[in-house]
Formats: structure tokens, C-alpha cells, sequence
């Protein structure tokens, strides 16, 4: 498949189920993230169940400014994106070129504050693994594996932040060169939906390590 | 391809203000003192976030049978996974001591 002229491969009997088994693969590869995740999460359930009065404090000294307004950030480029895939099934490629570059520019705002953050962090005496001075001024069990885990989820995170990015960044190279167009156009909805995946472990990330403090 | 006419550029941008209204609302509501239910709270409108994008955003809602069987087969095994783990955890405790065995036994 070279561009938008051949209709589908040819192990394929049509587009329509080239582009459906398609789907269907992202979804079993983005289940497979899910449990990644999910490993993660049982973890940071366990550790906070066992040491509530450490997540507290921990909590208390996290940047909710930042983690909020990067929400905000990740929230507005899942639209951004979702409607990049619609102008290109509408065929408005500058639209969709367009659409796609506020998308990474909104990946690349979210990572420039998480690494502003990790800095301030670092700053304050807060390393992964218990290491700094918070941790002498803040002897409470529970304190070390709440920012370790903070450090090992919202990193893992990145990753896939950055990953997204390198992928969309690839998308638009193949819509500029025109090697994606309707009616094939489905690579562009799966990138999206690798995306889409970074802003739902968010939205799970944001209340656990910047919003519940207040118990 | 897909049924198409369920996605399209205002059922977008109608989920997107229920995204940021909603981001506004966990916001809020990490304000409030409201006890043990904080984290219950948040992660609940956090799980109508996350739907919001999938059905929509994912158009899940336009996709075949098969696509919405995996992600609902495979949101229901991790809950459940999550749900024993946490009900290990909350109910662990010492376990009572036998009684003490009587002289001379049965």
C-alpha cells in the first residue's frame, strides 16, 4: 500500500477489512498497555492502603498547578487529534497537517513542564528511591514509595508521550508526502489512538499523584 | 468502513467541553474535605473521562462488535484483578489464636 489509489493488501479481500483487523490489533496491543499500567496502579493501591499518612504528605508537596494545566493540555490534544483524523477522512489534508502539528506541539508543552517539574522536584531533595534531604525532613513510612512510584509511573508515561509523538511525527510525513490518503486513511486513526492512550493513563495519573490529598 | 455519522466534528467538540468540565470538577473537588470517598470520587469521574474518550475519541461507538467485545473483556478482567487485590489487602489482619489445647486431650 503506496498511497490512497490501491485499494487494500492483498492478503486482504478489502479495505474495509484491512482496515477493521487494523483496529482490531490496536485495541489487543492497547489492552496489552493496559496491563502494563495496571500492575503499576495495584501497586500504588497497595503501598497507599498500607501507608495512608505517607501518600498524605507526599501529596501535600506535589505541583498541582503544573499536573493540572497539563492535563488540560493532554484533554485538548486527544480532541485535537481525533479531529485531525476526521479532516483527513474529509479530505482536507492541510487541515489535517495543521491539526497534527498542534497535536506535538501540545506533547512536546506537556513534556517541557513534566521535565520543569522533575527539576523542581530534584531541587526540593526529592529523589526516586528515598533519596534526599525530603526525606530526613519528612520521616514518614510511606513517603519514599509514593514518590518512587511518582517517578516510575509518570516516567513510564513520558515514554509513551514521547513514543506518540515520534509516531504522529511519522503520520505527518506520510500525510504531507501523500502517502496517506481517504479511503486509505486508517494508519492515521491508529496513531491517534496510541495517543489517546497517553491522555487516559493520565487522566488516572492526575487524581493519584496531584489531587487527593484532602482525605 | 465504520459506521461514521456517530463521530463527527460536534460530538467531538461537545465530548471535549464534558472533558474539561469534568477536569473541573475533580479540580474542585480536591478542594473539598469529603473524606473517604476523595479517592472513590476521582477516580470515578476519571472512569467517565476515559470512557468519553474511548467511545467517542476512539469511536468505539463506530467500530464493530468484536473491537468493543476486547475492550470490554479486557477492562472487566483488570477490574476484577484490581478489585481482589484491593480486597486481600483490606482485609488482612491477624489471624485469632487456636484455643490452647487442654491437658490430657481428647
Amino acid at each position: 500500500m503506496t498511497n490512497g489509489t490501491r485499494v487494500h493488501a492483498e492478503h486482504f479481500e478489502s479495505l474495509e477489512q484491512q482496515a477493521h483487523a487494523a483496529h482490531l490489533g490496536m485495541w489487543l496491543f492497547l489492552a496489552s498497555e493496559a496491563l502494563l499500567f495496571s500492575g503499576l496502579f495495584a501497586l500504588y493501591t497497595l503501598a497507599r492502603l498500607e501507608h495512608p499518612a505517607g501518600f498524605h504528605v507526599g501529596l501535600q508537596h506535589a505541583e498541582k498547578t503544573i499536573g493540572s494545566i497539563n492535563t488540560l493540555i493532554l484533554l485538548t490534544s486527544s480532541y485535537s487529534v481525533a479531529s485531525a483524523v476526521l479532516a483527513l477522512r474529509a479530505g482536507k489534508r492541510s487541515a489535517t497537517l495543521t491539526l497534527l502539528a498542534v497535536t506535538i506541539a501540545l506533547g512536546l508543552g506537556f513534556m517541557g513542564l513534566k521535565f520543569f517539574e522533575y527539576a523542581r522536584h530534584f531541587a526540593e531533595g526529592i529523589r526516586p528511591g528515598g533519596q534526599g534531604s525530603f526525606f530526613a525532613e519528612f520521616p514518614v513510612p510511606g513517603v519514599a514509595p509514593f514518590w518512587t512510584l511518582y517517578y516510575v509511573m509518570t516516567g513510564l508515561h513520558v515514554l509513551h508521550v514521547a513514543a506518540g509523538l515520534s509516531v504522529l511525527g511519522w503520520m505527518s510525513w506520510k500525510v504531507a508526502r501523500r502517502t496517506i490518503l481517504p479511503p486509505y486513511d486508517h494508519p492515521l486513526a491508529l496513531a491517534a489512538m496510541l495517543w489517546h492512550l497517553v491522555d487516559i493513563v493520565w487522566i488516572f495519573l492526575w487524581p493519584l499523584f496531584y489531587l487527593t490529598e484532602r482525605v | 468502513m465504520h459506521e461514521h455519522r456517530r463521530v463527527n466534528r460536534r460530538s467531538f467538540f461537545l465530548v471535549f467541553v464534558a472533558l474539561i468540565a469534568l477536569a473541573a470538577l475533580s479540580y474542585g473537588l480536591s478542594f473539598a474535605r469529603v473524606g473517604a470517598l476523595s479517592v472513590p470520587l476521582a477516580l470515578s469521574i476519571s472512569a467517565i473521562k476515559v470512557t468519553l474518550v474511548a467511545v467517542f475519541f476512539m469511536e468505539l461507538v463506530a467500530q464493530r462488535f468484536v473491537n468493543r467485545f476486547v475492550v470490554v473483556v479486557a477492562m472487566g478482567m483488570l477490574s476484577t484483578l484490581l478489585a481482589l487485590m484491593a480486597a486481600d489487602v483490606l482485609t488482612r489482619g491477624t489471624p485469632p489464636l487456636a484455643p490452647p489445647l487442654s491437658a490430657g486431650g481428647p
